[in-house]
């Protein structure tokens, strides 16, 4: 490129990028069965090819093709939606393997990870030794990678995209080597690729001939840095690559225990150790697991939730005291381990479950919140439950129950058009009543129908329709009862409910 | 004993998305359940009760109200019934005003809209579910007074006791009657999975999410008359056969008035028909009338005088007349357009003295059927008509006739599989096998390649829904121009409602209501060919002044039948397609009816009823004709025995099978629907019946009613073939003499007709235009005509060709140009282009002159700058930057993407090369090889058509340098294939030739796709330096 | 805890002395017929009501509700606390979320608690009514003992909080610590409620109530 060339950084020699590039990645993140797959993103309400696996592709469907088109070609096509989430999973997840191949990993793009390498080259035993470990690994971990090295991150990234596999060490050749490299290989905006392409310009070298003030002026500087920093005159700083942090302790004892106190004791040590290092990095967690480890058999495993980020020892003690005592055994135990859960931030209590009185007002001993935990630790989860409307005619779909600490929130639906009068005691399931005459017999007593029919036909949609006539039923015993009859099929009564 | 009942309260499902059943079924189990009467009241909507009506007629129902389901903007919900014809007008311009005061799809009432009190209707007024009264009781007794009833709905909603209690209360309170009444949203019971699934869709959402929205039960269908006995007292029932009796008002007493104003006072319709007839006819034949003219018209004023269509004919031609003095080309066609009359007021240009036309094969005075015509404009002209027609009428008394969107399985699928829950690509995958659906079900093995189960029961329910919801209408849309015109406003006949088109309104019935009802319309249709025609005689007057009108062009040129006879009319009118040009040197049409045959025979009718391949035979002499009888020849002669035109099945079902007028024009409109809902049985009994009594052969009558149903939808009136006859004259005339201005005129109406630019240009080419490209400093907006040394016409390209230019900036180039360009930064400066525009025009090559090649132009489009204020054209310098010229290869394919065709060499040229050791032969070679002769050709993929009418045959149009190739695939090849007939765009083939008279098709066998060989042209060549 | 517990419980005056210094206005129970034949003209909040019956489904909830609709849904004047909660200890069948919500209960202050066994429901509710953020406990203890009976009293004066328990017929003659005890029987089309203990008031008949 022309005279007016930057002050040139020398890039320290000693630095050297390998790039993975993993073209396949929204295949391989995505895919859920061994048929031909081909991924889809919806674009402007039409579902389109991504990218589609060797099958696929040599049936014909092509990325761009609508997902309708590519069915046609191939009917038995399995079909995923692009999920990025997975994708950025995958890339974690490849990541943290690489670990153990460099100390400095930057995620440079959604579907490439650069790895600063001169440190580890010696420690691999030369670049073709680590290269050939990491193809290896790749391929068992089930990826396609290009991969190449560079001086700079930016080459490397580029050698790869461009399918060169490339293993550049010094910045001698690397002009030479870039200068060849295809336009596509810098990813630039697709209007930005056009526009060069149409100048005649398909190659980095083309772009580097090019007068400097005429790019910036037609194209912006921003890629003309790029060019730079590929280069090396200009620096490149990356961010480094971290794994998210769990935390993870065991305490082993030099002897077999069955003291409980000294185990409870013990989880008490773990729990503060937990504390300090949630409280060293302004986080907490929701789940908390001990494991008691025995010589032999299986570990005893007691799992504490809350139902918002908690960090405090006192807290999880608590929670652990009510379960703890009710905690069986099998053995003595040799080990016990805290692990916990996913570390987040902590949040304030929020508004809807907390106390705000004013102040000189008696403040509940507990949050409603806190009630809920003590109970479901010591009668189990699925025994404290809230309940909410649902939208639904069919009397046994028109609430749900469900649990305490799920994120939530009770849904009470307006109800404008309802109908007759619902009794308050319901039956887990509809009893069948012994009939008299057509009248429906209750504990050696005829009923006597006092309201209805209230016909409900719907719910055809599921495998669940019901299609009845609901009466308000008297009892000589002076209940009153919640009956019904079946329209299509036999005519037998059935007890639903009672008014209690 | 059964009491007697009349159902007040009924909604069909021309209240969208809430009624589930068809205005007909209602009507047809009302009569069966012996309901005293039935009202259809659709809720602020008159569209469902024409259907009613007819459907009432035929069913016997005893009598049918009229009205409509008013929600008043506070909630309030009543019934409006029309008790008479002034009731009826009154709930029509109630619903007018409602519907035009809101956006389509909905409507908007308010108290004050009621202020006249809706006299002459009746009113129920159904409370809501708290059964309440209060802030509105007084305004509603004093604005309907004694004509309010309170409706009472007994719907086993388990509060039906507290219910009756209430209501009864409240009518003493408010000493208001009450009625017993059911909220009817179908006529069955079973239709309620139907309610349910509409209803989920009008709230968009899923049947299982769709909660209270969806009713508890099934009990709002029609009940039958005991069931009913037991849940309402007698005194309920007893009052709506009370209401029902009062009623005195049938659709059957509307009566339709023509506008005056097309009649000039001191005239009456007659004399004033009389006199412009007379005047055109001494325009029309200026040296003498014929005898025989004098003799039709007459005639035929005699004929409209009986029927009293004056006023119609006199309608049509104040439009056509209009359109005249603006200097915009029509021509009408239709069952009435082609008389001496409609010729003598210029309706239409097609002589009758040309044709042999007998008036009543258009208009009979026996068959009853309103006078048809349509009348065609230039299509970019259109709207100019339509604003005319507003003007001059008012909106208040012309509006455009409604088209009913009906479910069809693909939209019924989509709708269906999301409130069943199915996923978006699921739905996908179903409605491909959709192609499969043949009304009653679809094939197992597809619903199994698109990977779900066919026995899983939402597949089941999918189905059945789907059956279900087909033909169920969805929305109203404007009809393409059909317009009703009356003297009175419109909205006493029939409400009027807010089209999507802003400044549109459309009545709420469509065409065949109005038929039904004998209301006539005329047709303000927009026609492509027009445009074409009219631009091209500007043309040609422009650049000779030599002028041409529609009725000037020279007639029965023989030069001119024998282009058409060699298949050689791509771009002409209706006979451009690979069909009609494969059938043109068979059929070898030689006069004027010869065109008309042509164009009603290549259609899917009569393909279908396998009618063409006689008329062939027949007309080359190669089978005899014979006629079962003297009365069937008068019939058939005219096209050799075989009927083709639509007029003839009907007067064959006359003369033949004794239908009178009457049936024939009912069997006309079965005929029309009979695909969609069936019903031509009884038809069929009764033609071959009556044809067996007449003596006929049975097989012949069966061959008839082949013939009939073949038609199906499409059969062709002669009328319409004979005036588009005249456009595919005149286009072929143009063609074949004027094929410059011909081909500019194409390429300024596009988009239209069957070819692309590239394709009309290279046809063009073909026939010796030169042609010129775009160029900045030559080219208008439109394409244009330039003479040359030898003053011979060429075709210059406008800027039009160039993609992504507004035409707006180009007409900016245009004017600006005085002294031309020289400079990008003055077209930026001058002509106030952007960036875009400009880069544009670089990608089209039309700034070469200013620039070179289009690298150096793109370069210096992307360098061009808004200049500065106070510093104007400024020019910067910059250093030339290096780079490589565009190859040919890239050029071609710039060319391509930017103007749509290319003035180089065909890309087949570049890639022939890479392409030998294929042994692909050219084009232009095929016809010395010999029939059955195996062969390789390729090409880029032009055109891809799966025809209808054959069996999974897929056609392809292949192009090389030399010429096109038209590709025959059978079905087997085409899914072996499909990938390659997918994707391919330069595709390559084995396969055989069949060579018959001049019409050669390649056979494929085998295919390869090409494609990547395109790719490689844009890829530049490595030694420009 | 538990044994100074015991030591509290052991001496009745304890609650007694409390009783009549914090005797509060009873909650309108919205049946002014039963209102008058209560002290305070209401239930007796922030003590133990038991309820006993043959069987369920006679009114026993319909009963209690307009008190509880209130409860769910009235913020306090006193203390401006947010409306309480409303537990069900081991109720018999599932409480119809419906039929609640027509009676005007908040489901979303509703908490259902299904123990294993009778400790645990007198664990239970012993815990949400000494919580302070339940308005109302109801139970259905099987057996419901005179220690367990003062326990919950006290809980609920200590979490502020009214206890209703329903027990059968036959509990009529085990002595209990409960403020109020009721009696339900069918009466013909109605239900006849027999106040049988009502501290600070007296015993009463009141025929046709539901």
């Amino acid at each position: 490129m022309g005279a007016k060339r930057p002050v040139l950084h020398r890039q320290v020699a000693d630095r050297l990028w390998f790039c993975v590039w993993l073209p396949q990645l929204p295949l391989e993140a995505n895919r859920s069965s061994e048929a031909a797959t081909a991924i889809v993103e919806e674009q402007h309400g039409i579902h389109r090819i991504l990218l589609a696996d060797a099958e696929a592709s040599a049936a014909g469907v092509m990325p761009g093709q609508a997902a309708n088109a590519a069915l046609a070609l191939l009917p038995t096509l399995q079909l995923e939606e692009r999920s990025l989430l997975r994708e950025q999973q995958a890339l974690e997840g490849l990541a943290s393997w690489l670990e153990r191949f460099s100390s400095f990993i930057s995620i440079a793009d959604h579907d490439v990870l650069v790895l600063e390498i001169a440190g580890s080259v010696r420690l691999f035993g030369g670049l073709q030794e680590l290269r050939q470990r990491m193809s290896k690994g790749l391929r068992e971990l089930g990826l396609t990678a290009a991969l190449a090295i560079a001086p700079t991150p930016l080459a490397a990234t580029w050698m790869a995209r461009a399918g060169r596999r490339a293993c550049i060490r010094d910045d001698t050749n690397l002009g030479a080597a870039l200068r060849k490299l295809p336009l596509f290989c810098m990813d630039w905006p697709a209007g930005l690729c056009e526009a060069l392409t149409g100048m005649g310009v398909t190659t980095v070298g083309d772009c580097l001939r090019l007068p400097r003030e005429g790019f910036t002026r037609r194209f912006g500087a921003e890629y003309l840095l790029q060019l730079d920093r590929a280069l090396g005159h200009l620096p490149d700083p990356r961010n480094s690559w971290r794994a998210p942090e769990r935390f993870c302790v065991d305490y082993e004892m030099t002897e077999e225990q069955t003291d409980r106190k000294l185990l409870l004791n013990i989880c008490r040590e773990l729990l503060l150790s937990h504390e300090q290092f949630l409280l060293a990095r302004q986080l907490g967690t929701q789940r908390v697991c001990f494991s008691f480890f025995h010589l032999k058999g299986p570990a005893t495993e007691l799992r504490l939730g809350c139902a918002r980020a908690e960090r405090s020892a006192g807290r999880w003690l608590e929670l652990l005291g009510i379960r703890f005592e009710q905690l069986v055994l099998p053995g003595p135990v040799i080990a016990v381990r805290l692990r916990s859960g996913m570390a987040q931030p902590l949040q304030a209590e929020s508004g809807a479950l907390s106390f705000h009185g004013k102040p000189g007002a008696t403040a509940p001993r507990f949050s409603i919140t806190q009630l809920a935990e003590r109970l479901i630790a010591r009668i189990g989860d699925q025994s404290v439950q809230a309940a909410s409307m649902v939208a639904e005619h069919r009397p046994d779909y028109a609430w749900r129950s469900q649990s305490l600490l799920a994120d939530w929130s009770g849904t009470t639906l307006d109800t404008p058009e309802q109908s007759a009068q619902r009794p308050l005691w319901m039956l887990p399931e509809p009893a069948l009543l012994p009939a008299d005459s057509g009248y429906p017999v209750h504990q050696g007593c005829r009923l006597r129908l006092i309201d209805g029919p209230e016909r409900l036909e719907t719910g055809w949609w599921d495998e669940d329709g019901i299609s009845r006539d609901y009466y308000t039923a008297a009892g000589t015993d002076g209940r009153r009862l919640w009956v019904f009859r079946n329209r299509n099929r036999t005519s037998s009564w059935y007890l639903h409910g009672y008014f209690g | 004993m059964a009491g007697r009942y009349a159902e007040l309260h009924a909604l069909s499902n021309f209240t969208f998305l809430r009624g589930a059943s068809h205005p007909e079924e209602l009507v047809k189990t009302a009569a069966e359940l012996g309901y005293e009467a039935l009202a259809i009241t659709d809720e602020c909507s008159m569209s469902g009760v024409v259907r009613a009506h007819t459907a009432a007629k035929e069913c016997g129902l005893k009598k049918l109200i009229i009205g409509s389901e008013l929600r008043l903007r506070s909630g309030r919900k009543l019934v409006a019934l029309a008790r008479n014809k002034a009731g009826y007008a009154s709930l029509c311009r109630l619903v007018t005003n409602a519907r035009r005061a809101a956006e389509k799809g909905s409507y908007e009432l308010a108290r004050l809209d009621f202020e006249e009190g809706l006299s002459g209707c009746l009113v129920l007024w159904v409370p809501d579910r708290q059964l309440t009264l209060d802030v509105e009781d007084h305004w509603l007794r004093e604005t309907f007074r004694d004509r309010l009833w309170i409706a009472v709905e007994l719907l086993a909603d388990g509060r039906q006791r507290e219910q009756m209690q209430r209501l009864r209360e409240e009518g003493r309170r408010l000493k208001l009657p009450l009625v017993a009444s059911g909220d009817v949203h179908m006529h069955c019971r079973a239709r309620r999975i139907v309610q349910d699934a509409v209803t989920a869709i009008r709230h968009g959402t899923t049947v299982d999410n769709a909660g209270f929205a969806l009713y508890p039960n099934g009990e709002r269908h029609l009940r039958p008359l005991d069931v009913l006995q037991r849940v309402y007292p007698e005194d309920l029932l007893a009052e709506t056969v009370c209401i029902a009796a009062s009623i005195d008002f049938s659709l059957d007493e509307l009566r339709y008035e023509y506008p005056n104003e097309v009649v000039p006072e001191g005239e009456t319709p007659a004399t004033y028909l009389r006199r412009l007839t007379e005047e055109g006819m001494r325009r029309r034949w200026p040296h003498g009338i014929p005898q025989k003219v004098i003799r039709l018209i007459e005639h035929e004023l005699k004929l409209i005088a009986e029927l009293r269509y004056e006023q119609y004919f006199l309608t049509v031609y104040d439009i056509v007349a209009y359109a005249r003095s603006q200097d915009i080309l029509c021509q009408g066609r239709g069952s009435a357009a082609n008389s001496a009359v409609c010729f003598c007021l210029g309706i239409t240009e097609v002589d009758p003295a040309r044709m042999e036309m007998l008036v009543e094969r258009f208009i009979s005075k026996e068959r009853n059927e309103p006078p048809d015509i349509d009348v065609d404009f230039e299509h970019e002209r259109r709207e100019e008509v339509i604003q005319y027609i507003y003007a001059k009428y008012g909106r208040e008394r012309a509006a455009l006739a409604a088209t009913v969107i009906t479910y069809r399985p693909r939209s019924a699928l989509r709708d269906m599989g999301k409130v069943l829950g199915l996923s978006d690509l699921q739905v996908g995958r179903l409605s491909r096998s959709m192609q499969w659906w043949d009304g009653q079900s679809v094939d197992d093995s597809r619903i199994l390649e698109a990977g779900l189960s066919p026995d899983s029961p939402v597949i089941k329910r999918l189905l059945y829904l789907v059956r279900e919801l087909i033909g169920f209408p969805r929305h109203l849309s404007q009809h393409v121009g059909g317009f009703v015109i009356s003297d009175a406003p419109l909205y006493e006949l029939v409400p009027v409602e807010n089209a999507t088109m802003p400044e549109r309104t459309v009545i709420q019935w469509e065409k065949n209501d109005l038929e039904d009802l004998g209301l006539l319309k005329v047709d303000v249709l927009g026609l492509g060919m027009l445009t074409a025609i009219r631009r091209s005689f500007d043309l040609i007057r422009d650049f000779d002044g030599r002028e041409y009108t529609l009725a000037t062009v020279p007639a029965e040129d023989p030069q001119v039948y024998d282009m058409i006879c060699d298949g050689d009319t791509m771009g002409v009118f209706q006979i451009e397609s690979r069909a009609q040009m494969t059938m043109l040197p068979r059929l070898r049409p030689r006069c004027y009816y010869d065109l008309v045959i042509e164009v009603a025979i290549i259609r899917p009718g009569p393909i279908q009823g396998d009618m063409v391949h006689p008329y062939l035979r027949r007309r080359n002499g190669e089978e005899a004709v014979d006629y079962p009888s003297e009365a069937v020849k008068g019939v058939l002669q005219r096209t050799l025995g075989v009927p083709i035109f639509q007029e003839q099945v009907m007067q064959l079902a006359i003369v033949a099978a004794g239908f009178t007028p009457g049936e024939a024009d009912r069997l006309r409109r079965a005929m029309a629907a009979w695909k969609r809902r069936g019903g031509l049985g009884h038809f069929e009994d009764k033609l071959i019946n009556g044809m067996r009594e007449r003596g006929y052969d049975e097989t012949f009558a069966r061959q008839i009613f082949q013939q009939i149903l073949g038609f199906g939808e499409y059969g062709f009136p002669e009328s319409h073939s004979a005036s588009f006859a005249l456009l595919v004259y005149v286009s072929s005339w143009l063609k074949c003499h004027e094929p410059a201005a011909f081909t500019c005129a194409l390429l300024n109406s596009q988009p239209m007709g069957f070819y692309s630019a590239s394709q009309l240009v290279q046809d063009a080419q073909r026939h010796g235009v030169a042609i010129q490209p775009v160029d900045i400093n030559h080219s208008g907006w439109d394409c244009s005509l330039e003479a040359d040394e030898a003053g011979a016409a060429t075709l210059r390209l406008g800027l039009r060709m160039v993609k992504g230019l507004s035409e707006n900036a180009g007409q900016r180039i245009v004017v600006e140009r005085t002294g031309g360009y020289t400079q990008v930064q003055a077209l930026l400066e001058r002509a106030g282009l952007d960036r875009r525009e400009l880069g544009a025009l670089a990608s089209s090559g039309a700034l070469r002159p200013l620039s070179g090649d289009r690298h150096r132009a793109r370069w210096a489009v992307a360098g061009a700058e808004k200049p500065m204020p106070l510093f104007p054209s400024m020019a910067r310098y910059e250093p030339a930057p290096l780079l490589p010229k565009p190859t040919e290869g890239q050029n071609i394919v710039a060319d391509y993407r930017s103007t749509g065709l290319t003035l180089e060499r065909h890309p087949m040229c570049l890639l022939r090369r890479h392409l030998d050791r294929y042994c692909y032969a050219q084009a232009r070679t095929l016809p010395v090889l010999g029939n059955g002769h195996a062969v390789n050709v390729a090409g880029l993929v032009i055109t891809k058509q799966r025809p209808g009418t054959a069996s999974g045959v897929i056609f392809v149009t292949l192009e090389d340098e030399t010429g096109q190739i038209n590709l025959v695939l059978w079905k087997q090849i085409a899914e072996q294939y499909r990938a390659e007939l997918l994707n391919a765009r330069l595709l390559g083939v084995a396969g055989e030739l069949q060579i018959e008279g001049q019409v050669i098709h390649v056979v494929a066998q085998r295919l390869f796709d090409h494609s990547n060989l395109l790719g490689d042209l844009s890829v530049r060549s490595r030694d420009f330096r | 805890m538990s044994s100074s517990l015991d030591k509290i419980l052991a001496n009745p005056r304890v609650w007694r002395g409390r009783d009549q210094a914090g005797r509060r206005a009873g909650l309108a129970s919205g049946y002014p017929e039963l209102d008058r034949h209560l002290p305070g003209g209401g239930w007796p909040r922030e003590s133990l009501t038991e309820v006993l019956t043959e069987h369920y489904g006679i009114g026993e909830l319909r009963l209690l509700m307009p008190a509880l609709a209130r409860l769910s849904t009235e913020t306090s004047t006193q203390d401006f606390t947010e409306p309480g909660w409303i537990a069900w200890v081991a109720p018999p069948f599932q409480p119809y979320p419906p039929a609640l919500q027509q009676c005007g209960i908040d489901l979303s202050r509703m908490l259902i608690v299904r123990p294993r066994d009778d400790s645990e429901i007198l664990w239970s509710a012993e815990q949400a009514l000494s919580s302070g953020t339940c308005a109302a406990v109801l139970l259905w203890p099987s057996i419901l003992d005179d220690q367990a009976s003062r326990r919950l009293q006290l809980a609920a004066e200590k979490g502020r909080s009214w206890a209703i328990a329903f027990r059968p017929l036959a509990a009529r003659r085990q002595p209990s610590a409960a403020a109020l005890r009721l009696e339900l029987h069918p009466d013909g089309q109605a239900t006849r409620v027999h106040i049988l203990k009502s501290r600070g008031g007296r015993p009463a008949v009141i025929t046709q109530l539901l």
